[in-house]
């Protein structure tokens, strides 16, 4: 079996390292600003990802890693400071996990079937034709 | 069913198809196998001088190495895919820094490959994440109802 690496982001402080320790999961465990990173045997981390699922619901938000925690290549303590390359990504993405959070918790209550019809029959919003910033800007700039 | 998303290292749609029940093809497995693999590379690299090459089979010679490189990482993802989400015009992705040729080439890649596929833009607001996470549900569900193929 080989070390596979999870990065468990959050849209706010959850006591997922607490209550990883508290499950004795046979993992290397690190808590960072978005989360927390957890690397093990793929087995034990996917048992992880199962509970944390369980216990957190909609709250927690879990993508794959490339790298192990600590990797000389992409740690900030080796490379001198600065974001880690696709920390900027990730920083953008847990901006937005909120709004996320809250439409996976409105839709596990509410009627699916209904909201789907709803979004067949909305109507998206345009971008505005070059020809009529044209005409505006025509109008207005003397 | 291989899900291939697009940005391939991006954290809310590897999440919602995993939580839908879906396997994500993501960037970061791939990269996973050549940092941790046993190789001759030091430091490990994510992309190598032969990936450059495996590139051509996907674009020109004359197209940038950098672009070449990516696409031997990420084109491969494509062609194991049954379908894929794609999320256009998101921040992270525009101009050079976010090597916006290879993201053109992949949404090209996976159109012409015929596979069911979605185009979304990054929510703002939560009516937009609601209907964003919808549309994603809906898609692998009926996506399972169709096997898979259109």
């Amino acid at each position: 079996m080989s070390k596979i690496t999870k990065i468990i982001a959050t849209p706010y402080y959850l006591p997922i390292v607490p209550r990883l320790y508290e499950m004795g999961f046979n993992l290397t465990v690190k808590e960072t600003c978005y989360g927390a990173m957890i690397s093990g045997e793929e087995d034990e981390v996917k048992n992880a990802v199962n509970f944390l699922r369980e216990e957190f619901k909609n709250s927690i938000f879990i993508k794959d890693r490339g790298f192990l925690p600590g990797e000389k290549v992409r740690c900030r303590a080796d490379r001198g400071g600065g974001g880690r390359p696709g920390f900027h990504q990730l920083e953008n993405e847990v901006n937005t996990l909120p709004i996320i959070e809250q439409a996976l918790n409105e839709m596990s209550k509410g009627d699916e079937k209904t909201s789907f019809v709803n979004i067949l029959e909305k109507k998206r919003k345009k971008k505005m034709s070059i020809d009529k910033l044209q005409d505006i800007i025509k109008e207005n700039v003397p | 069913m291989k899900i291939f998303i697009f940005p391939p290292t991006s954290l809310i749609l590897s999440d919602l198809v995993e939580r839908f029940g879906h396997e994500p093809l993501v960037m970061m497995t791939v990269v996973r196998e050549r940092v941790t693999g046993p190789s001759l590379d030091s430091p490990p690299l994510n992309v190598t001088p032969n990936d450059v090459k495996d590139g051509l089979k996907y674009a020109a010679v004359e197209v940038p190495s950098g672009v070449r490189g990516r696409l031997a990482l990420m084109a491969p993802l494509v062609e194991q895919a049954d379908a894929a989400i794609m999320v256009k015009d998101a921040d992270y992705t525009f101009g050079c820094v976010g090597c916006a040729r290879t993201n053109e080439y992949l949404r090209y890649f996976v159109k012409r490959r015929k596979i069911p596929y979605i185009e979304l833009e990054y929510p703002y607001t939560e009516e937009d994440a609601k209907d964003f996470v919808i549309s994603i549900k809906n898609f692998l569900v009926n996506l399972e109802n169709k096997n898979g193929r259109d």
